[in-house]
C-alpha cells in the first residue's frame, strides 16, 4: 500500500492531466425549478462561480461576477452561480442574491455533489468552461484585482 | 477445441481491444492533500513527534460513468494511531434525468432534518481520544438513485452511514454503525414545491422509522417560504421516545431592492438519529471572525427551540450592513437560553480600502458565559494592483462564574495577487478554561499557489484549539505547537 501511495505521489507531483469535462447534470434553481447544464450553458463560454453565503471573499467577488455577466452576455458567455450552502444557511441565499441585485442564474447544490464532481476544494471557486464543457481555466480565493485576471482568460478564449 | 489457457489469452486480448480506446477517450481527474507535522498539543508531555497524513482521490470518468476511489494514510512513530485505508470508492452513472451511485456517496434528505453528509474541503480533523487524523467528512456505503423530471423528483437510498467520531483505526462496525433506507419526492406546483420523505434507521439498539412532510416556494415577488415537520412513526428499540420524538423547521425569507431578510423557526426534541447521521439546522449565525467563530452555540437536536433573524442591508454594490439575532432554548431540567446579538458594517470605504467592523453580545449559560461582549474590525488595503495587506484585530470580554475573561486575537496577512500569502497572527486570553495564566498564542504562516494545480502552505507557532465552525459543521480543533507543512495538488 505503501508503495501505491508513493506511486500516486509522483503521479500528482510529476503528471498534468487533460482538462476535465463537465458531465450534463440536473440542478434546482432559486425558484424552485429543475433546470439542465445544457440549458445554462453559453453559445461560447461559460462561467462557474461556487460560492456559499458565509463564504466572505465569496460575497465580496459577486458584484464583480455580475459585472463580468453584463459586459460579456452578448459575445455568448454565460454564467452561473452554483451555492454550495448547506441546510443550516440555505434561507439566507435567496435574500443575499435578491439584495446584491444579482441577475445571472443560481442554481442550488446542497448535497455538494457538483462540487465533488468537479474537483472544488476551496471556496470561492471560478471555473470558465468552453462550448465542449471542458473546464479550461480554474481561479481559487478572490482578492481585489482577480476580476481583472478573470476578464483576462475570457478574452484569451472568446 | 482451444484449451483453457488459450481461451484465457483469447479473452484478455478482447478485453485490451475493447478498453483501450475507451481508456484513450477516457479522463482521469484527482486532487491529494498532504500533511506533514512536527510537534504537539501544547499540554501533551509525551513530546514532539513527526507525522504525516495523505489524502488522495482519483477518478476515472468516461462518457456519463465515473469511477472514484479515495484513500487515506496516517503515519506517526506511535502504531495504534496509524492506518492505510480506502475511505472511498464509487460507481457514478449521470445523465439529465438520472443519477445513480454504487460504493461511497453523500446525501441530503429533507433538509438535513432526516440525513445529512458532508464533506469539509481541505479540513483534517484529530480527536483528543484516538489522537488520530482522518478527513472531515460523512458518507453512505450503499447504494442511491436519483430521478429528476421537470416538475418531480424522487430518490432512494440504503447503506451504511459513516460515523466519522470514529477514525479509521476502529472496526467497520463502530465506523459503519447505522444501516439506512431512506426515499424522498418532491413535485412542483407553479412556484410551490411539496415533498415527502421517509428513513428508516437500523442497528444494534434500535430499529426505527422516521417521516417528513416538507414545503416551499415563493409568493408575491417578494417572499419564499420553507416548512417542515418530521417525526418518530415507529419501530422497535426506542419505545420511550415514542411520539416525543419530532422536528419542526420554518424559513420566511424576505427581498425587496437591497434589503433582504430571513427568519427561521426550531423545534427540536429527541431528534439526534442513529450514531448522529442528521444535521437539522442550527439556526446559529457561522461567522468568519475568529474569537465569534470559536464561541458559537453548538446545536442540541434532543431538546432545542429557537428562533433566528439576519437582516441585511447593501448600501451600494460594494457594501453592506447586517444584523443577526439568535435565540435557542434548551430544557434539560433547567431552562438555558442562549441569545445573540450580531451587527456588522462590511464595505469599500475608499477606492483600495476594504473594511469590516462588528459588534456582537451574547448570554451563553450553556457555557456559563454572562454579557459576552466582542467586537473587532478587519481592514484590506490594496497596494497597487498586485499587492495588498489584510489587519485583523478582534477581542472579546465575558464574565464565567464572577471571574472576568479575557480573549484577543490579531493578524497581519500581505498579499500577492492569490499567489502568495505571508501571515503572522497572535492570540491572548486569561480564560482559566484554557490556561491556568493568561497566555499567548504566536504563530506564522505562508501560503504560496505557484498555479492552478499546486498549494503550499507552511505554519511554524503555536495556535489555539476550540470549537470551530465550517460550512455549517461545527467540530473541535486541538492545539497545536510545532511546524506544520502542507501541500494540495491536483491532477
Amino acid at each position: 500500500m505503501k508503495i501505491c501511495f508513493s506511486i500516486i505521489f509522483s503521479v500528482f507531483f510529476c503528471v498534468s492531466m487533460e482538462s476535465q469535462t463537465i458531465r450534463e447534470f440536473s440542478a434546482t434553481s432559486l425558484d424552485n425549478n429543475t433546470v439542465t447544464f445544457s440549458s445554462l450553458k453559453g453559445e461560447g463560454l461559460t462561467v462557474l462561480d461556487f460560492w456559499a453565503s458565509w463564504c466572505k471573499p465569496c460575497l465580496k467577488s459577486m458584484p464583480y461576477i455580475e459585472g463580468i455577466y453584463t459586459k460579456y452576455k452578448d459575445q455568448g458567455v454565460s454564467v452561473v452561480g452554483v451555492n454550495t450552502d448547506g441546510p443550516r444557511s440555505q434561507s439566507k441565499v435567496k435574500p443575499i442574491v435578491k439584495s446584491l441585485n444579482i441577475h445571472y442564474p443560481i442554481i442550488l447544490d446542497m448535497n455538494n455533489n457538483l462540487m465533488n464532481d468537479l474537483n472544488v476544494l476551496s471556496l470561492p471557486t471560478l471555473l470558465i468552461v468552453d462550448k465542449n464543457s471542458k473546464v479550461i481555466y480554474r481561479h481559487e480565493g478572490f482578492v481585489k484585482g482577480d476580476e481583472k485576471r478573470i476578464e483576462e482568460e475570457l478574452e484569451k478564449y472568446l | 477445441m482451444q484449451s483453457p489457457f488459450n481461451m484465457l489469452k483469447y479473452l484478455w486480448s478482447s478485453l485490451i481491444i475493447l478498453f483501450v480506446p475507451i481508456v484513450v477517450n477516457a479522463q482521469f481527474n484527482g486532487s491529494m492533500l498532504n500533511e506533514y507535522q512536527y510537534g504537539n498539543i501544547p499540554s501533551d508531555e509525551s513530546g514532539d513527534f513527526n507525522s504525516i497524513y495523505t489524502r488522495a482521490l482519483l477518478d476515472y470518468q468516461y462518457k456519463d460513468f465515473r469511477l472514484s476511489t479515495g484513500l487515506q494514510l496516517y503515519q506517526t512513530p506511535y502504531q495504534e494511531r496509524n492506518y492505510v485505508n480506502l475511505s472511498s470508492a464509487q460507481l457514478n452513472y449521470q445523465t439529465e434525468k438520472i443519477s445513480v451511485n454504487v460504493g461511497n456517496y453523500q446525501e441530503v434528505l429533507g433538509k438535513g432534518l432526516l440525513l445529512r453528509n458532508y464533506q469539509i474541503p481541505n479540513a483534517v480533523i484529530e480527536d483528543l481520544g484516538f489522537r488520530s487524523k482522518q478527513y472531515f467528512y460523512t458518507d453512505i456505503l450503499g447504494a442511491s438513485a436519483t430521478l429528476q423530471l421537470k416538475n418531480m423528483t424522487i430518490k432512494g437510498l440504503w447503506g451504511y452511514s459513516l460515523n466519522n467520531l470514529y477514525p479509521p483505526t476502529e472496526s467497520w462496525e463502530q465506523r459503519r454503525y447505522d444501516e439506512l433506507a431512506g426515499a424522498e419526492t418532491h413535485f412542483n406546483i407553479k412556484d410551490q414545491r411539496i415533498g415527502v420523505s421517509f428513513l428508516s434507521v437500523n442497528n444494534e439498539l434500535e430499529e426505527s422509522y422516521y417521516g417528513m412532510l416538507h414545503s416551499g416556494g415563493s409568493f408575491l415577488n417578494y417572499f419564499s417560504y420553507y416548512v417542515g415537520y418530521a417525526s418518530y412513526l415507529g419501530g422497535k428499540g426506542k419505545d420511550d421516545l415514542k411520539g416525543d420524538s419530532y422536528a419542526a423547521y420554518g424559513s420566511l425569507n424576505a427581498y425587496i431592492n437591497s434589503f433582504g431578510l430571513s427568519l427561521e423557526y426550531k423545534n427540536y426534541k429527541n431528534f439526534l438519529l442513529g450514531a448522529g447521521v442528521n444535521e437539522p439546522p442550527a439556526l446559529v449565525k457561522e461567522h468568519s471572525y475568529k474569537l465569534l467563530n470559536r464561541s458559537t452555540h453548538v446545536l442540541q437536536p434532543t431538546n432545542e427551540t429557537g428562533i433566528q433573524l439576519e437582516v441585511f442591508y447593501n448600501l451600494n454594490l460594494f457594501s453592506t450592513i447586517t444584523a443577526n439575532y439568535t435565540l435557542a432554548n434548551n430544557d434539560f431540567g433547567e431552562d438555558l437560553t442562549y441569545q445573540e446579538w450580531f451587527l456588522e458594517y462590511s464595505g469599500s470605504v475608499f477606492s483600495n480600502t476594504d473594511l469590516k467592523v462588528f459588534v456582537d453580545f451574547a448570554q451563553d449559560p450553556f457555557k456559563g458565559e454572562e454579557d459576552r461582549i466582542s467586537i473587532g474590525s478587519s481592514i484590506d488595503q490594496s497596494l497597487g494592483t498586485s499587492f495588498g495587506v489584510v489587519f485583523d484585530i478582534e477581542g472579546q470580554d465575558f464574565t464565567r462564574y464572577e471571574e472576568s475573561v479575557n480573549n484577543f486575537y490579531s493578524g497581519l496577512t500581505f498579499r500577492y495577487k492569490s499567489k502568495l500569502f505571508l501571515g503572522l497572527q497572535g492570540e491572548y486570553s486569561t480564560d482559566s478554561f484554557v490556561t491556568e495564566d493568561s497566555k499567548y498564542w504566536i504563530g506564522g504562516n505562508i501560503q504560496y499557489k505557484p498555479h492552478n494545480k499546486h498549494t503550499f502552505n507552511v505554519f511554524v507557532g503555536e495556535r489555539r484549539g476550540g470549537p470551530a465552525c465550517s460550512a455549517g459543521i461545527c467540530y473541535e480543533v486541538l492545539d497545536f505547537r510545532g511546524v506544520e507543512v502542507r501541500w494540495a495538488a491536483r491532477l
